[in-house]
């Protein structure tokens, strides 16, 4: 049952005493200039019936998402909104993304190392893993926090932070509140004897508590959950080295079938850099780090924590959209490593301007888990010996990038990745339905640029990926002319010349158009879509197939 | 000096008093879970099938979620053994199920009424019926003019005839492109007891007011050869007929187990888990576990899925 619920007392209380000074700090702001910056953009697309690529009807024909920061500082203060418009949502994203709001406003002041931020705000403790409220636009994913927020840097190298609120859940906020204080001290700015010592290092703890009332007929569930984390930097000369361990306090969920057990993650990057050649290595355990302010949330809805992706995140259409892989927060074991060097120019394996090399490999494994039977007792579920990979492997990618530029108007980038990605983890399905098993797939790249004269430039790229399995064998061709420092074109098409279904070997021709002027950027695109999925750093969000005319528009001031 | 004193201390102390609630025992009274029947509610407690469904060394784990833009429609192909019509029709079906309208339908075949009877002398010995089917047979009366067809359990069942025109018009309508509800499904085998767990979370899509919602599940078996009566081919007895997607059994009552009543909003998400037990005979590797959410008043489904019940 409960222990006895503790007093709540926050940090941040302490500081908004210090609200005292604002008057001072009115007083010196009232010289600095006003200053208003924004920015804005929409996306809409007009959709057309397709069949053949199995893309869903629209029954309003035209949807759009479009949203306007403004933001004004004046000295030490700062105040701004966002609008955001979803007439309705286009596809792919979240339906409780409709309608029109201000779901963003805050207003800010510093003083003498205070910074105090009362409305909506974003923010990170270290690598993130237990605390991270960001916006991923083209995801949908907004976890802004509203609440009040204050920093303190004390000098010397010792920082706080504490904040209290709740997470924007779609034009509204979600049940659960969080609590959290971070601190990080520089010890080479802490203690007058570290000063000048090579060894750089920055120590940072931080704590959340999130509160979500038990509202469970069978189960005790634990109105707040405790979790704390203990992170270190090092550099000394060019080596670097960071890492954080988290611990999670009992969080029944949906993500975890409402189990005890505590969640744990490790996560270690280590890097070494000298001109010319660079490696990193990382690594993280990641068991039962699902951690939402809402325990009965599911896709990317209020996240409390980002758990980094340890897996190149390609950028070529191909690769990108097919298979790509989204952290497992319920467990896994992953690895990744990344050397990049660069060939001498002038040399006869350099060429003219040198030659640049990236090898990047990485894998992701399940846990290494027993099962616990404790089902009708504690519910701990399983128990999980801490970074041991398990016997099922969820996603390998070995990849190699080669770029030169051959003379004054060739440059070549040249890429071949190798991938595995057992679908059953990560449950992607096309055009063939959801594959059920690991696809192998080869994806070459070869990435052009000619310059055809000052101003004028051509860039081709032919993309090619085998599999055996799933949709098999794809193309694409991109061909991009732009007219700086206004005008481009682009013409794409990607073909599924070896899905396995005939009726499935279908061309997706799109073409982009579009004029840039300053801080303005509009941009028309046609054609059809493929289904696929979109990830930003481990996160994904599934894109359905569509086809019709896209306008984008963009403009920042 | 004397503020990063205090700023310490409040660091300090707020790591000791910031509210962390460790849970020893996580049940409410003394009733503990037991073997499930019929649907669970798991926004509450977890249902469990009588194995452990994280040993991953016993267990074979698949999913399948669906997407926001597919409605997947059930077809229910009433057909028999005995049914000389049947073959080609069916045949037809379920290329078209697995071409043209991949992703779209799920094919179950109900064996049922005189054409599904056993003729021990003939050879037509295997029994294809269920208590499921003779309950679908009951209320339908699809098996007296087989080969005939139900979309979603919202038409009398269809002449062979019809099929494409009223799949075709589905297409047209937009109709696969307009989902009700997202299913995330996962299902856990266990071979050693021959048993698996279906767990579902469903958000719904639209809002309604007034449904009473069902949940059914049902298993289905591929490819199961045994005789069938095939006219145009010679010998009209086929021996080793290929049987498509032939109901076995259900976890749930034949017009499904009740799920949700009155309003739902739009978004609203609630999950529910069912055990289901596969026979000795039955091949695992060729079973499917069909869900379908429906209207308990007028037992139309609104959507389905499936899920392998094997990785293989």
């Amino acid at each position: 049952m409960h222990k006895p619920k503790r007093l709540l007392l926050l940090p941040c209380l302490f500081f908004l005493t210090n609200l005292i000074h604002a008057q001072n700090v009115l007083q010196e702001s009232a010289k600095d200039p006003l200053e208003v910056h924004g920015n804005f953009n929409v996306i809409s697309q007009y959709y057309l019936t397709d069949s053949v690529i199995a893309a869903p009807t629209v029954p309003e024909k035209f949807l759009m998402n479009g949203y306007a920061n403004v933001i004004a500082t004046k000295g030490a203060f700062s105040a701004g909104a966002r609008y955001e418009s979803y007439e309705n949502a286009l596809l792919g994203f979240d339906p409780n993304y409709k309608g029109s709001g201000f779901p963003y406003r805050y207003f800010s002041f510093d003083n003498k190392g205070l910074s105090v931020t009362v409305g909506n705000f974003y923010e990170q403790f270290g690598t993130g893993m237990l605390f991270r409220s960001y916006e991923e636009r083209d995801l949908g994913l907004d976890n802004a926090m509203d609440g009040i927020r204050v920093k303190y840097d004390l000098g010397n190298g010792v920082r706080f932070k504490g904040l209290v609120g709740r997470q924007r859940y779609f034009f509204a906020k979600g049940d659960g509140i969080v609590r959290a204080i971070d601190g990080e001290v520089n010890l080479n700015e802490a203690f007058s004897s570290w000063k000048d010592n090579k060894l750089k290092l920055l120590v940072g703890a931080n704590f959340i508590s999130k509160y979500q009332e038990d509202n469970n007929p069978d189960l005790v569930l634990p109105e707040n959950v405790g979790a704390y984390s203990g992170r270190i930097t090092a550099r000394y000369s060019d080596f670097s080295i960071t890492g954080e361990y988290a611990y999670k306090e009992n969080d029944p969920s949906t993500d975890n079938t409402n189990i005890y057990k505590p969640g744990q993650g490790l996560f270690v990057s280590a890097s070494y850099s000298q001109k010319g050649f660079g490696i990193n290595l990382s690594a993280k355990h990641i068991d039962n780090m699902s951690f939402r302010s809402d325990r009965t949330e599911g896709f990317n809805n209020l996240t409390i924590n980002y758990l980094p992706a340890l897996t190149k995140q390609h950028t070529y259409n191909l690769a990108a959209t097919l298979y790509p892989y989204a952290t497992q927060p319920t467990g896994e074991i992953a690895f990744q490593g990344d050397i990049v060097f660069r060939l001498k120019k002038k040399t006869w394996y350099g060429g003219k301007y040198g030659t640049r090399i990236l090898l990047n490999g990485s894998v992701a494994y399940g846990l290494d888990s027993t099962r616990v039977n404790d089902l009708n007792t504690t519910r701990q579920g399983y128990t999980a010996k801490f970074f041991s990979p398990g016997k099922e492997e969820y996603f390998q990618d070995i990849n190699l990038t080669v770029e030169r530029k051959l003379n004054k108007t060739f440059k070549v980038k040249a890429m071949y990745m190798n991938m595995m990605v057992n679908n059953l983890i990560t449950r992607y399905g096309g055009l063939n339905g959801s594959f059920g098993g690991k696809i192998y797939a080869d994806i070459a790249v070869l990435d052009v640029m000619y310059k055809i004269k000052p101003k004028h430039a051509l860039r081709a790229e032919f993309q090619a990926l085998w599999s055996d399995q799933d949709m098999g064998d794809w193309g694409t061709i991109v061909l991009e002319y732009t007219y700086s420092p206004h005008w481009f074109v682009a013409i794409m098409d990607q073909y599924n010349y070896g899905n396995s279904v005939e009726k499935n070997q279908i061309h997706y021709p799109y073409g982009t158009f579009g004029y840039i002027n300053g801080g303005n950027r509009i941009s028309l695109g046609f054609g059809r879509q493929k289904a696929g999925l979109f990830c930003v750093g481990g996160v994904c969000r599934v894109v359905p197939a569509s086809n019709g005319l896209s306008i984008n528009v963009t403009s920042s001031f | 000096m004397y503020m990063k004193k205090i700023c310490l201390i409040i660091f300090s102390v707020s790591l000791g008093l910031i509210g962390c609630d460790k849970v020893d025992d996580p049940y409410k009274g003394i009733d503990r879970p037991t073997e499930p029947t019929g649907p669970i509610d798991t926004s509450g407690a977890i249902a469990f099938c009588g194995f452990d469904e994280y040993d991953s060394e016993l267990n074979d784990t698949t999913y399948n979620d669906s997407t926001l833009n597919i409605r997947k429609v059930l077809l229910e192909e009433f057909t028999g053994h005995l049914c000389g019509f049947c073959p080609p029709q069916s045949k037809k079906l379920v290329a078209k199920s697995e071409n043209e309208l991949n992703g779209k339908v799920i094919v179950m075949s109900i064996h049922a009424a005189n054409f599904a009877a056993l003729v021990p002398s003939k050879g037509y010995t295997t029994d294809f019926t269920t208590p499921e089917g003779n309950d679908l047979q009951e209320k339908y009366k699809g098996g007296n003019t087989a080969p005939s067809l139900m979309m979603n359990r919202s038409n009398n069942p269809a002449s062979a005839g019809q099929w494409d025109q009223l799949l075709d018009s589905l297409n047209q309508s937009g109709y696969y492109n307009d989902p009700v509800v997202k299913f995330k499904v996962r299902n856990i085998y266990n071979e050693t007891i021959k048993t698996g767990k279906i767990d579902l979370d469903i958000e719904f899509l639209k809002s309604f007011s007034g449904i009473d919602f069902a949940i059914g599940v049902y298993i289905t078996e591929d490819n199961i050869l045994a005789k069938q009566k095939y006219y145009g081919e010679n010998p009209e007895d086929v021996d080793n007929y290929d049987h498509r997607h032939v109901i076995r059994t259900a976890a749930t009552p034949t017009f499904g187990a009740s799920f949700i009543s009155g309003d739902v909003a739009l978004n609203q998400k609630k999950s529910a888990s069912f055990c289901y037990e596969l026979k000795e005979e039955w091949n695992p590797d060729k079973c499917t576990v069909v869900i379908f959410i429906g209207n308990s008043n007028n037992s139309q489904i609104y959507q389905a899925e499936e899920v392998h019940v094997t990785s293989e």
